[in-house]
């Protein structure tokens, strides 16, 4: 595909042949867009399934904490309510509107991912401890989709808007360019393992 | 690609003596003979500021760790200096080594991390990935032996 691109360039025919305007390259960058998206999407899923079972799980120990219980309650039932389907993705206010409460959801959970440190009885419950791993991991997997996918944007971004593409894209499908997922700066800190002074 | 017994255990933090990296090599290599699993240990002496999991999900996708088709690769990362471990696994892997399941084995290591006891931790957290991923005998794996 690069090859034949690389080539268009050089002969000033090939721009007029369909294989290099876009024709097929665009529908596979944004189809490549589509999947990194479906991605991340369940990942984000995964991190709403998992919350209520670990609130029902810290209530038992920590009632004193019920503040940041409701609040991760409440940012998960607000980042519930604003969904994104693959068609919006070149949207700004409504990635703009899910990333947002996606992300205070994620700022909602710092607190709930330190409360072990207080409750030393939460640190011995292996339910507790399992729900955590697997919190953690999902946090994980959302950074790592949100990246895999930011790329995939920038790759479709830019085939569209860079000749020969350019032509296909604006022709043919009336491609917009796709929005990404800005991290904010505070979501970038998740919680390592610490094993103490063995330096 | 990831056939030569040295690197399946890169000790760039030289925190494992010489004859437990080849006893950890074997090990990786009886596992990947049994399952196809490719299993990795780094060590590394800085992870450069970055966190843990962005560091060893770049290292592990560019080692290339696991079959192209199965994805069934781990790695376990240890950043002495950074006082910082890790298991990274391949999503082929991810329903049999679960969050829950890593979380644990790396809180089985710490003890011995915290003991200064850096080449048995990770004996014991290779030994323990081992367990876990032999433990599943309906895996396609022990049908038809992969050429």
């Amino acid at each position: 595909m690069t090859a034949l691109r690389r080539f268009g360039l050089l002969a000033p025919l090939a721009a007029f042949s369909l294989a290099g305007c876009g024709l097929n390259s665009v529908p596979t960058a944004e189809e490549d867009v589509n999947a990194k998206w479906a991605n991340l999407q369940a990942d984000y899923q995964r991190r709403a399934d998992l919350i209520p079972n670990l609130v029902a799980t810290v209530k038992g120990y920590a009632k004193q904490e019920s503040s940041v219980l409701i609040a991760v309650t409440q940012a998960r039932a607000d980042a519930g309510k604003i969904t994104l389907n693959a068609s919006d993705l070149s949207d700004p206010a409504k990635v703009k509107a899910f990333n947002d409460a996606q992300g205070r959801l994620t700022q909602a959970i710092i607190p709930l991912q330190r409360l072990q440190e207080n409750y030393p009885d939460l640190k011995s419950n292996q339910n507790f401890l399992a729900l955590q791993d697997q919190l953690e991991g999902t946090e994980n997997r959302i950074n790592a989709s949100r990246r895999d996918y930011n790329t995939s944007v920038q790759a479709y971004n830019t085939r569209i808007r860079t000749f020969p593409d350019a032509i296909g894209a604006k022709v043919f499908y009336g491609a917009k360019p796709k929005v990404p997922f800005e991290a904010s700066a505070s979501a970038q800190q998740a919680p390592t393992v610490d094993f103490g002074n063995n330096s | 690609m990831f056939d030569v017994g040295l690197m399946r255990v890169q000790d760039r933090a030289n925190i494992i003596p010489a004859i437990d990296e080849i006893a950890l090599a074997r090990e990786s290599e009886a596992l990947e003979n049994e399952t196809t699993d490719q299993l990795a240990i780094v060590t590394v002496p800085t992870l450069n500021g970055e966190k843990i999991n962005d560091y060893s999900l770049a290292l592990a996708r560019s080692l290339r760790l696991g079959r192209a088709d199965k994805d069934n690769g781990v790695m376990i990362l240890v950043a002495p200096n950074d006082h910082a471990v890790r298991i990274e696994v391949g999503y082929g892997l991810e329903n049999l080594l679960r969050d829950e399941v890593a979380g644990k084995i790396i809180r089985d290591m710490v003890p011995l991390f915290r003991a200064n006891q850096p080449a048995q931790a990770i004996a014991l957290g290779e030994k323990e990935i081992i367990g876990v991923l032999k433990s599943d005998k309906r895996r396609p794996q022990y049908f038809k032996k992969a050429a």
